[in-house]
């Protein structure tokens, strides 16, 4: 991993058991997509949890997480609970957070675990349920009406910039379904 | 996926076992088999060695799990999931999760055998 004065970004690469991570300084997202079910899922959420720790830490700009995990293990799932936690300290402090939780419709669980974990946190977080084609190709679900972005800076426009900005990254990281420059919205 | 979750919950928790207890390759051989169980339904079973008294806790926690609903699994998975120490093996967490995915009670059984030892089976339905 290079020093934080050459590239303040973490870059994870997924493998069979564990996510793609991407943590994006200039823009201020997590995305993690993928499923999460490493033998030590404490090393691989530690460095996320130091990303995020120094984030918090040196820049007063918002956080996003944008999730796309159709299976957790316990011990990812605990892990998660622990950058969660970050997230809440944040938010009431007055820091501006957001959860972006994506999931497969055909998969009840991955929505089940989102909602689960919504329960116990004040933070703004969103479910964001994506038809099988769009999963599959990793993009989420278009938009018919108009939609609403919330207030300039509020969570919802925060959670919508996530996205993009996840698209854009998963892109110039040279992952697939970039969407650049298009335009949607997740919100009814 | 919740066979899958199961066969990952049961693989990693006999994994994190023997590693605890220090066991040789021998002795933390284990199977897991899924099978399936008409109608509809699945079993996942594993059997491994374990320490008598460690099996003799696991079966009395697996025999209080069993008397929980499903609200009250959920409640106590959250509980676990906040209480339980970072980096542990935490069977705990991994049974509650077996037990939400279940469809009856799981079934657990202990076989003596020699050193204060014992072999610990495990069959849960989904």
């Amino acid at each position: 991993m290079p020093a934080m004065e050459n590239s303040p970004d973490l870059t994870i690469e997924a493998t069979q058991s564990s996510p793609s991570v991407i943590a994006d300084w200039q823009r201020g997202v997590i995305t993690m997509r993928g499923e999460s079910y490493p033998e030590n899922s404490f090393s691989l959420y530690e460095q996320i949890l130091d990303w995020l720790d120094q984030y918090l830490d040196m820049s007063d700009a918002p956080l996003s997480l944008d999730l796309e995990l159709n299976y957790l293990n316990t011990s990812s799932v605990r892990a998660m609970i622990e950058l969660f936690d970050r997230l809440e300290s944040a938010a009431a402090t007055g820091r501006s957070v957001a959860v972006c939780w994506r999931y497969d419709t055909r998969n009840p669980r991955a929505a089940e675990l989102g909602e689960e974990l919504k329960e116990d946190y004040a933070f703004p977080s969103r479910s964001w349920p994506m038809n099988h084609e769009h999963a599959a190709s990793r993009r989420p679900i278009r938009s018919t009406g108009t939609g609403d972005r919330g207030e300039p800076g509020g969570w919802k426009s925060q959670c919508n910039e996530a996205a993009r900005s996840a698209e854009a990254s998963v892109a110039a990281h040279g992952g697939s379904g970039g969407t650049a420059g298009e335009h949607y919205s997740p919100f009814r | 996926m919740d066979v899958f979750s199961t066969y990952i919950e049961m693989s990693q928790n006999m994994r994190n076992y023997s590693e605890t207890r220090h066991y040789n390759k021998t002795e933390s051989n284990a199977t897991v088999i899924i099978a399936s169980r008409p109608p509809g339904h699945y079993s996942v079973s594993a059997a491994n060695l374990v320490e008598l008294d460690d099996g003799r806790a696991l079966i009395g926690r697996i025999d209080q799990l069993s008397n929980l609903d499903k609200d009250q699994l959920k409640q106590l998975y959250k509980q676990q999931l906040r209480d339980g120490a970072h980096g542990s093996g935490g069977a705990g967490l991994g049974l509650i999760e077996m037990a939400r995915r279940a469809s009856e009670p799981m079934e657990a059984s202990l076989e003596e055998r020699q050193e204060g030892r014992a072999i610990f089976s495990l069959r849960v339905t989904i």
